[in-house]
């Protein structure tokens, strides 16, 4: 009872969070020399991670499908199908989970440690406005940086598949060539879309956890813990939600099959 | 002028403050002392607004200070400047930016170039040096941070000063120079000031008044010389404690 | 065996290991299986997609999403956010106690922090790996069964029965031989960055960082490594 309250108080404080942000930023009051700053910091640090998580999630993913078809007796397809699944789906959650741990953890420790040691307070009593001045540019600089990131993984899965293609003897060019035939246009806006939502999540459930840190250095590292939870969780549902609506446009419209 | 009057406030089950009230004067360096833990930054934090308390008010010059009005909090916050008990520096800005943080926020200096000058006064008010000026909090030493954390709150020029702790972790000549500094502060600038501390040796020195907070209760309210003859048990101990340091 | 444990004055510490068993694996249980279903349910819908796509027809989707379950996506995403649970925890709750001077007051004690904190935790994120793995397998299955009858068509019965058709024994051994390993990963490279902690309140929050992103990214290379070795070799 006592959690499910708990719950309930944080996912509206993260809403109430979003939406102020959202007005503010419609106010104009973002200033966004400090997001490139922002987004260059977290782009750097995080870039050389994202690309090798991409590079082992398109091998595992070249490697697993590969094995499946033969087991079905469809080899032809390794191509298309396990770079389509990648970008669609598995993809998307793995390097999101990992960017939720870099970039997450990092800024809700970051604003965590700024709660605790009362400089967020100091901002307020000098007359400014934390949110504004702290968070607002945290929150774009991590969408931002997020949803780039995840795309440059994205493709860089591609890249992981194609090179294990040729590790496990399958010809890289009818690899490649295979792709286009399964991998629609409609795919590639699920998986930008996708990208997109799990960034401004990202970047949400991280500053709320950070900014509502509380007691010293354990509150610090309780604040990135359930961070890192609450990401993967609400990335696992949003990726489900955003399959389903996919799939409901699928079967009413029939986009995405050839 | 700040008065409190029958404030309440309890964490939990636990009652820290329990029916205070007091007045600080115009002008009037006033130390409320006590035991760690008795809730002394609480009451700080009290009458900027940054907590609620759970019965009672606090008026700040005449204003009432009202948590749920973003507005007038923000009105009452522009006359007071509160010292943390740990320095609460922005990491991310260098020296300089911190102490002209409140200048900027609050839009008290209209030209650019005034800023500056203004920094290094501060600087050189509480005795810091002013090659730190680009230097960020994590390369300066504790003591001073703090001192970076009080020329801060001296720039935004506050009419109310509050303490939390300030010779906590100081080193002797840094007590010194902060005693100095309370006692100049008095003299020119008529401002008012509230040390919570636990420091019995600059209270002596610099108070006008004194109180004394036990279990969330105000057991001693009176001047420093009727304090050295007080037979309060705490005060007792108090004194106790300086002569057994001596 | 029984010579490095005496030699190493190893002690079996009953209720540490209880306790880490419990907080690590019991009360990891529902977050676990509250996102697996979700997987389950997402990698019918995908699946149904992707065989309309190739092969005209959705009768391999059970098939096809059971085994890509149990070989991959099970143990990983299961031991991603066990990662996330436990590994920022594990991470900051040894680096305050570094920062706060507990860890050579143990010392002080001749406890071993390695004995005392490290084996405990193991033991219980290897349990906790090895337990949320099935369990969240079976209700990703399950969550699978219901969606298949709705989407699909396919009775749970013709479910189950292609799944255990084309998911062998193997494979399951495998996928335990991946959670231990994976849940050997996190603890180990948690502590480590608990231990290796700097002190003041924000390298608290950077260990709890550097545990999950090291741990998540070595989970995944792990993976990787040990798909190649069962199946392509």
């Amino acid at each position: 009872m006592e959690n499910s309250r708990k719950w309930v108080k944080s996912f509206g404080g993260m809403i109430l969070l979003f939406l102020q942000c959202l007005s503010l930023t419609f106010k104009g009051k973002t200033r966004w020399k400090e997001v490139i700053e922002q987004i260059f910091q977290v782009g750097v640090r995080s870039l050389g991670m994202t690309i090798t998580a991409g590079l082992f999630v398109g091998a595992i993913m070249a490697l697993q499908i590969d094995i499946q078809l033969k087991d079905f007796g469809a080899e032809s397809f390794l191509g298309g199908l396990s770079t389509s699944t990648t970008l669609r789906n598995v993809g998307p959650v793995l390097i999101a989970f990992l960017l939720s741990g870099k970039v997450g953890a990092y800024t809700s420790a970051e604003l965590g440690t700024m709660e605790v040691t009362e400089q967020l307070n100091a901002i307020k009593l000098l007359g400014a406005d934390p949110i504004e001045y702290i968070i607002l540019p945290r929150i774009w600089a991590v969408v931002i940086s997020s949803f780039l990131l995840l795309i440059v993984g994205l493709m860089v899965t591609i890249f992981g598949g194609v090179m294990f293609a040729e590790v496990i003897g399958v010809n890289a060019l009818s690899y490649v060539e295979n792709i286009p035939r399964i991998v629609t246009e409609w795919s590639i806006v699920l998986s930008v879309v996708k990208s997109f939502v799990f960034g401004v999540l990202i970047a949400v459930i991280s500053c709320y956890k950070g900014y509502s840190a509380r007691g010293g250095s354990v509150g610090v590292g309780a604040a990135v813990q359930s961070c890192a939870v609450t990401n993967l969780m609400f990335i696992i549902l949003f990726d489900f939600l955003l399959s389903m609506t996919a799939s409901v446009f699928q079967d009413l419209f029939g986009v995405g099959y050839l | 002028m700040i008065v409190v009057s029958k404030i309440t406030k309890s964490f939990g089950s636990r009652l820290v403050l329990d029916d205070i009230s007091f007045e600080a004067r115009p002008g009037e360096s006033l130390f409320i002392l006590g035991k760690s833990g008795v809730g002394k930054s609480v009451l700080l934090k009290l009458i900027v607004g940054l907590i609620a308390s759970d019965q009672g008010s606090i008026s700040v010059g005449g204003q009432k200070v009202d948590v749920e009005n973003p507005r007038l909090l923000a009105q009452v916050r522009r006359k007071c400047g509160l010292v943390f008990q740990f320095p609460a520096l922005l990491d991310s800005a260098t020296v300089f930016e911190n102490i002209a943080f409140g200048l900027r926020a609050r839009g008290l200096v209209e030209d650019p170039n005034l800023i500056e000058p203004r920094v290094f006064e501060q600087m050189r008010t509480v005795d810091l040096d002013t090659s730190f000026l680009n230097s960020y909090p994590n390369q300066l030493s504790y003591v001073a941070q703090k001192k970076v954390s009080i020329a801060r709150t001296l720039a935004v020029s506050p009419d109310y000063l509050l303490f939390d702790e300030p010779t906590t972790g100081m080193d002797p000549v840094a007590t010194a120079v902060l005693n100095e500094l309370l006692k100049k502060l008095k003299r020119e600038l008529n401002v008012t000031t509230i040390v919570v501390s636990h420091d019995i040796k600059s209270a002596l020195a610099c108070a006008d008044r004194l109180i004394l907070i036990d279990h969330g209760k105000i057991v001693f309210d009176g001047e420093p010389k009727n304090f050295k003859s007080s037979n309060v048990p705490l005060a007792i101990d108090f004194r106790e404690g300086v002569s057994l340091g001596k | 065996m029984n010579y490095f444990l005496k030699n190493r004055k190893f002690r079996w510490r009953r209720e540490e290991t209880l306790e880490q068993m419990y907080v690590l694996g019991v009360q990891s249980i529902p977050i676990i299986v509250v996102s697996l279903a979700f997987i389950g349910l997402m990698m019918i819908l995908e699946l149904a997609f992707h065989m309309r796509l190739v092969l005209k027809h959705d009768s391999l989707v059970p098939a096809f999403s059971a085994v890509l379950m149990v070989r991959e996506l099970g143990p990983v995403i299961t031991c991603l956010l066990l990662t996330s649970r436990i590994g920022a925890g594990i991470a900051a709750e040894i680096g305050s106690m570094k920062v706060t001077e507990q860890l050579d007051a143990l010392k002080l004690l001749s406890i071993d922090p390695f004995d005392y904190l490290v084996i405990p935790r193991w033991i219980g994120s290897v349990f906790a790996a090895l337990s949320l793995t099935m369990i969240s397998i079976a209700v990703a299955l399950g969550g699978g069964a219901l969606l298949a009858a709705q989407k699909l068509g396919t009775s749970s019965g013709e479910y189950f029965n292609t799944v255990f058709f084309f998911v062998k024994f193997p494979d399951v051994l495998r996928c335990l031989i991946k959670a231990f390993v994976f849940g050997t990963i996190i603890p180990f490279i948690a502590s480590y960055q608990g231990f290796s902690c700097e002190l003041g309140s924000a390298a608290v929050g950077e260990a709890a960082t550097q545990a999950v992103v090291r741990a998540s990214l070595s989970i995944i290379i792990a993976d990787f490594l040990l798909t190649y070795l069962f199946y392509a070799i």
